[in-house]
């Protein structure tokens, strides 16, 4: 029987700094908001703090965790006896996020994940450093052992190279080019609201005389014909939304900084891992056969900077919220042209280079372009009174919009099928390309609506586990109609030929 | 999946796993008839309901209540001929397709699509039967991948001999470490 391990100490203290968490904006809440020093039952539900302490404690008192040969075995709970077995095999990562706290008492949370679900799976917190490493090399040392016979698996043990690292200038840049000012904003203007200081905020700073307020009814006015443009204000407001967006990309600068601070990413045998984080200190690990999909974004400040950003999807977590964060970033920033080779360090057998793009079919363009004459219209019907004479100009220049809208839409959809996987490719203005590999495919949908079916085509859509609803789809609209069908058929068969392992 | 089909002990006179592409059970169009003619007495009961109320209780110019029982009862026809000519075309449309590599499950009417699913991504199956359904001998078989847009894909309408044949198709000699 192998020697069972527990939590570090610490344990206690986390698991109270969270529940304590919890409790601490209401209280205060509690504590500013009592104006008139009257204890209600907010006091009393203070007092919920004692059985969460005992809780704690109790917690960290049971909770046990021994590594048998295939699995790793967790038990738990005192009254209520858990005990939980996670196959090796079915563990997609070993995430370790490390606070401020954590780092000075040498513990790290871990987090293993699963491909059911949105949630972990299960979450040691805390171990001690060293268990940590240990954790991460026993669960793939494990999950590797029936994988040795494939090709490209070399000792789980080997040495690490760094694919990528970004200094300060790169997240910098970063920062700029993802516009994340808004989460620490969010993050801002969510607390002081809940603590009830916006209003006295909002009322000591402009002292309840915004000058700029109503400047937009005040243009509409003055356009149609009733009182003169409010140039002063409109200079003011430009100004002060000018300055907004500063701030924001500041903001973006400085969370990019803490966030992603000496990212790096490295290869090791056949699982890369990420590192990064000033404060809070993040280390995954991805197995490389686990990753689903791999995706390429250029948005347009991206390619005005020579930039791409690289993420992947792998099965654990719904790769929203606490999970993005942690694994989707592969590459949060990369100069273009070293893409190929990262991807040659994730998908060895696929080549992007030269590879010639299958555009949709020749209708593609025409059938969009109606799309949007159609909108075009409508929306001018809709606005006709309002505009008055306007309407001309305004849905040519709709109409024209349009045009281009679907020449550059078209123009950079795309598909291939090339090394083991399907490639698809789409966005003009933010652009993406995502990669499959066959063995990765869950099932594949042939559809066809109306419009579709008038044109003789159809749409082609791959699905994948762990593609969230923000993920870009890997679909491939506009096809002929036979080149449907073959690419249906081709798609199933190879996936039907290859064995999926999570 | 390169797995020995060999001899196969399944009950009937065929295989299921022969490539041929069959309609579902055309008792699935009674089931959705009745279905659909319950969907009509509702929608029908509240569109009269309502001209009643505003007709008799409000009492508005003679024209509106024209209008709004005239509205009523095109909206009842409509409901009446769609429930009359929706479950017949979408049999027309169902079907599927058992291979030796997995299934094709083809549906829709105006939307129409088909979904393949290969026996190693199959996660597990439900075969499922509602009171209706148990009285037409019809039942639903859902197939679960680990697929995010499909990790449900049920195939409904066909009878429950079929439906347990399927299942068995799609689970057997899997070996228990696949995924």
């Amino acid at each position: 029987m192998p020697s069972e391990r527990r939590l570090h100490p610490a344990s206690i203290l986390f698991a109270l700094w969270q529940q304590a968490q919890n409790l601490l904006l209401p209280g205060l809440v509690l504590v500013l908001g009592a104006r008139n020093s009257e204890w209600g039952w907010e006091a009393w539900a203070m007092l919920a703090f004692i059985p969460v302490a005992a809780g704690a404690i109790a917690h960290y008192l049971s909770f046990r965790y021994r590594y048998d040969p295939t699995e790793l075995v967790i038990r738990s709970g005192i009254l209520f006896r858990n005990e939980r077995h996670v196959p090796y095999a079915r563990i997609q990562n070993v995430d370790a996020v490390q606070s401020l706290l954590h780092r000075m008492l040498g513990v790290a949370e871990v987090r293993l994940e699963t491909g059911g679900g949105s949630e972990p799976e299960a979450i040691l917190r805390v171990l001690p450093v060293e268990a940590q490493e240990e954790m991460r090399r026993r669960v793939f040392a494990g999950a590797a052992r029936p994988a040795l016979a494939e090709p490209g698996s070399a000792s789980p043990e080997a040495a690490e190279r760094v694919l990528l690292r970004l200094p300060g200038r790169e997240l910098v840049l970063l920062g700029l080019i993802e516009n994340r000012g808004v989460v620490v904003l969010g993050a801002a203007f969510g607390l002081l609201w809940e603590l009830g200081l916006l209003d006295r905020l909002s009322d000591q700073l402009f002292g309840g005389r915004v000058s700029a307020r109503g400047v937009v009814r005040e243009l509409f006015g003055a356009l149609f014909g009733r009182g003169d443009p409010p140039f002063g204000k409109i200079a003011l407001s430009l100004a002060a939304f000018a300055a907004f967006l500063l701030v924001m990309r500041l903001l973006s600068v400085s969370w990019a900084l803490v966030r992603l601070h000496g990212f790096s990413l490295s290869a090791a045998g056949d699982e890369l891992r990420t590192r990064f984080g000033l404060l809070t200190r993040v280390s995954a690990t991805i197995p490389l056969r686990r990753i689903q999909t791999v995706t390429i974004h250029e948005g347009p400040l991206h390619r005005l900077f020579d930039r791409a950003a690289l993420r992947v999807q792998t099965a654990g977590g719904s790769g929203e919220g606490q999970g993005e964060t942690h694994r989707e970033w592969l590459a949060p920033l990369v100069r273009r042209r070293r893409v190929p080779e990262l991807l040659r360090a994730l998908l060895p057998e696929v080549d992007l280079e030269g590879v010639a793009w299958q555009p949709p079919a020749a209708g593609a363009f025409r059938r969009e372009l109606k799309a949007g004459v159609v909108v075009a219209v409508l929306v001018c019907l809709a606005l006709s009174r309002m505009l008055g004479a306007w309407v001309l100009p305004v849905l040519v220049l709709l109409l024209a919009w349009s045009g281009l809208r679907a020449r550059l839409h078209v123009g950079h959809l795309g598909h291939v099928l090339t090394g083991g996987a399907v490639a698809v490719r789409g966005g003009w203005l933010w652009r993406e390309t995502t990669l499959a590999r066959f063995a990765k495919i869950q099932a594949v949908a042939l559809r066809a609506s109306p419009f579709d079916r008038r044109a003789r085509m159809a749409s082609l859509h791959v699905d994948t586990a762990g593609g969230g609803e923000l993920s870009h789809p890997v679909q491939i609209p506009y096809l002929e109609i036979e080149r449907a069908r073959a690419l249906f058929l081709e798609l199933s068969s190879q996936a039907a030929s290859t064995s999926f392992r999570w | 999946m390169a797995e020995d089909e060999g001899s196969d002990p399944a009950p009937g006179p065929a295989r299921i796993d022969d490539g041929v592409l069959r309609p579902r059970d055309h008792r699935s169009v009674a089931l959705a008839r009745v279905a659909w003619r319950i969907t009509w007495a509702c929608v029908s009961a509240a569109a009269f309901a309502a001209a009643v109320v505003v007709g008799f209780g409000v009492r508005p110019a003679p024209w509106i209540s024209v209008l709004l029982w005239a509205g009523a009862s095109v909206l009842s026809l409509l409901v009446a001929w769609l429930a009359h000519v929706w479950p017949e075309a979408e049999h027309r449309h169902a079907a599927y397709r058992v291979t030796p590599d997995g299934i094709e499950i083809h549906g829709g009417v105006l939307w129409r699509s088909v979904v393949s699913i290969p026996r190693s991504r199959v996660q597990h199956t439900d075969v499922a039967q509602g009171p209706l359904q148990r009285r037409y001998g019809l039942s639903t078989l859902l197939v679960y991948t680990a697929g995010t847009q499909h990790a449900e894909v049920d195939l409904g309408g066909v009878d429950q001999t079929t439906a347990l044949r399927v299942r068995d198709h799609l689970l057997e000699g899997r070996s228990g470490d696949a995924v």
